[in-house]
């Protein structure tokens, strides 16, 4: 009897498992895995410790596709005036940004929010500054590719637009490898699916902090530095709690791990009850609810120092900055069309108290995000444009 | 994978054996304990105790606990969390305890956790960062939160570390 029922509860335990007991603070709401996930036998060059992306079912990795992808993305002929590609905007020295406060597209027009970069851009629970619905690179690049407001690259869906990447010899032979059960391998959708993984390639995670960190070189980071670190993830700043995990960002997304779409209003503005200009209210565009006035996406602080200028807009020339406006909790303009006191704002996030620092705290932590700058991920020869051929002029 | 169902299979023989042993053993007619001194449901209680910040009562609980069912990870981690919060006095005790808390689940996340914080108060950063380093294999939320607390030399705020109640 005795017997029966240990053995009884034994299988159970096997199949079940010791019960994982979690602390009540962790309860959060389990991520929802509606996205399927694939394996493949891709071999991802991960930084030591960042987990697996995710990677749509449609759309499995492979190096031949990776260097399609590649080529396309530095590829003017994909404009409309044959003088853009996506690395005019995403450019690899500036952690694929474009070092304007605004960018600018192929016919001149001012796009309304700043390049963002696209450094460890496969982890981004979504994508763009404020849009919590977009979660595909696939679906992403249609914007900058097609786009009417603003022109971006200003390309038509003309099947014209595939010939003329049909008679460049090395472009077909990549396609054919990249798509082998396509009978049309050149097509708008697989050019899409191309660049989307060559973009999960970005990958960014050997900074001198990560040295520091990861790697046991104490010595990689200067005493301010560490000092910085310090205030970076302490309370009295709270950076880390919109600035989290590995990619030091918003919500992230991998393999077997979906994080829950985050965005907040820093009170960069407030012209009246809080009113971000009518030019990009950000979150408040998409669902009409006064409390998303202003809310955008905590982008990575990886790489930082070198994606200026600052913000959606690009409203902030500096790092220095950036931290007086959070030290004093929401920007104050006091003049012109822009005037209003962010600090004062209804809809700011109440992360977001304010803080007095010392000219050395300042320094140091402008110094901590200095060293999140990953020297080799700026000149990665895989990541670069390839070698300009004839038939093939990359600009 | 292969390794755990094996080590569970072998903890499974020993088990079966104790309790065949202890079945041969136990007189006749001895009469069951009572259900509220069981080991779980002491734990339940020490948990309690710890939600309501009363870490002198539940470490109490939890040592009873242990000393009925000596094998329970989850109760040597609870047991060191409330040792530990009751003041550096108490660390090497509670470290004693989150040692022994993963030599008997290698995969308990909450204690690696909090044995991370507990470095960090004890100044020991290199060994935080170890299990900082096995946490971001098992549960990367509380890695991430580990980081945090070595990095701005701050305690957590909340319980993450802690083991919930047992069902
Ligand atoms: C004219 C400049 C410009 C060009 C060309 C351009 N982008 Fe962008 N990119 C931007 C801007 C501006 C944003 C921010 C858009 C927003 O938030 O609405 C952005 C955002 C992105 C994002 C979102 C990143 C994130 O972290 O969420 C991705 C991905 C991206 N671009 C990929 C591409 C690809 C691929 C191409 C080429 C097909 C491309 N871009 C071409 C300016 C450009
Ligand atoms: C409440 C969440 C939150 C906190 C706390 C927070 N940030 Fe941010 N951060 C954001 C958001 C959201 C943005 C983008 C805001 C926008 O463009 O309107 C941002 C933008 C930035 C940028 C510019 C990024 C870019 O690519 O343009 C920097 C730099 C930055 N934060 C640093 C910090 C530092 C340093 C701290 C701590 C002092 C901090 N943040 C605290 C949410 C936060």
């Amino acid at each position: 009897m005795l017997l029966a029922g240990t053995i009884v509860l034994a299988v159970l335990w096997l199949r079940v498992g010791p019960q994982r007991a979690r602390g009540p603070a962790a309860a959060e709401e389990s991520p929802s895995l509606d996205h399927e996930e694939t394996v493949t036998a891709f071999s991802w060059q991960l930084p030591p410790t960042f987990p697996e992306p995710t990677v749509p079912p449609d759309n499995p990795m492979s190096e031949v596709k990776v260097q399609l992808g590649r080529h396309l993305f530095y590829d003017v002929r994909l404009s409309a005036t044959g003088d853009v590609s996506c690395g005019t905007c995403h450019r690899q020295e500036l952690a694929f940004t474009d070092g304007r406060a605004q960018a600018v597209g192929a016919t001149g027009e001012v796009h309304r929010r700043s390049a963002m970069s696209l450094a460890n851009v496969a982890y981004n629970r979504h994508l763009t500054w404020a849009d919590p619905h977009l979660d595909r690179l696939e679906e992403q690049l249609l914007t900058p590719l097609f786009g009417r407001h603003p022109i971006e690259m200003g390309l038509k869906r003309d099947p014209a637009v595939l010939d003329v990447l049909a008679v460049d010899v090395e472009l077909n032979q990549l396609f054919d490898a990249a798509f082998p059960n396509d009978p049309k391998p050149i097509s708008f959708v697989n050019l899409g699916r191309a660049l989307a993984a060559f973009q999960r390639t970005l990958l960014s995670g050997s900074s001198p902090f990560d040295q520091y960190w990861h790697q046991g070189q104490d010595n990689a980071l200067s005493s301010a530095q560490k000092r910085g670190m310090k205030l970076f993830f302490s309370r009295r700043l709270s950076c880390s709690e919109c600035h989290q995990g590995f990619n030091f960002s918003g919500p992230v997304n991998y393999r077997g791990h979906r994080e829950n779409p985050q965005l907040h209003n820093t009170g960069l503005y407030n012209l009246t009850d809080g009113a971000y200009p009518s030019s990009d209210q950000g979150l408040f565009e998409t669902t009409g609810r006064a409390q998303d006035m202003g809310r955008f996406r905590a982008p990575t602080l990886r790489n930082i120092a070198v994606t200026g200028p600052y913000m959606h807009d690009g409203s902030i020339a500096t790092l220095e900055d950036v931290i007086d406006h959070y030290a004093v909790g929401g920007r104050h303009i006091r003049h012109g069309q822009m005037a209003g006191d962010g600090s004062k704002s209804p809809w700011k996030s109440d992360r977001l108290h304010g803080f007095v620092l010392t000219a050395q705290e300042k320094g140091d932590l402008v110094d901590f995000l200095r060293c999140l700058t990953d020297q080799a991920f700026l000149v990665d020869p895989q990541l670069a444009p390839p070698k300009k051929s004839a038939t093939h002029p990359y600009g | 994978m292969q390794t755990t169902l094996w080590t569970r299979a072998s903890a499974l023989l020993l088990c079966l054996s104790l309790t065949v042993a202890s079945a041969a053993l136990a007189a006749p007619g001895k009469k069951k304990e009572a259900p509220e001194t069981t080991a779980e449901s002491l734990y339940n209680e020490g948990v309690d105790l710890l939600t309501a910040g009363d870490y002198a009562k539940a470490a109490d609980k939890f040592e009873t606990a242990v000393e009925q069912r000596d094998d329970w990870a989850e109760a040597h981690n609870n047991l060191a969390y409330s040792l530990r919060r009751q003041g550096a006095e108490n660390y090497d005790v509670a470290l004693e305890h989150y040692n022994l808390a993963i030599e008997l689940n290698p995969e308990l996340a909450q204690a690696y956790h909090y044995r991370g914080v507990l470095h960090t108060l004890q100044g020991d950063e290199a060994k935080a960062k170890a299990d900082h380093a096995t946490l971001l294999k098992l549960d990367r939320e509380l890695a991430d939160q580990l980081m945090k607390v070595i990095a701005s030399g701050e305690e957590p705020e909340g319980m993450a570390g802690a083991s919930e109640r047992w069902q």
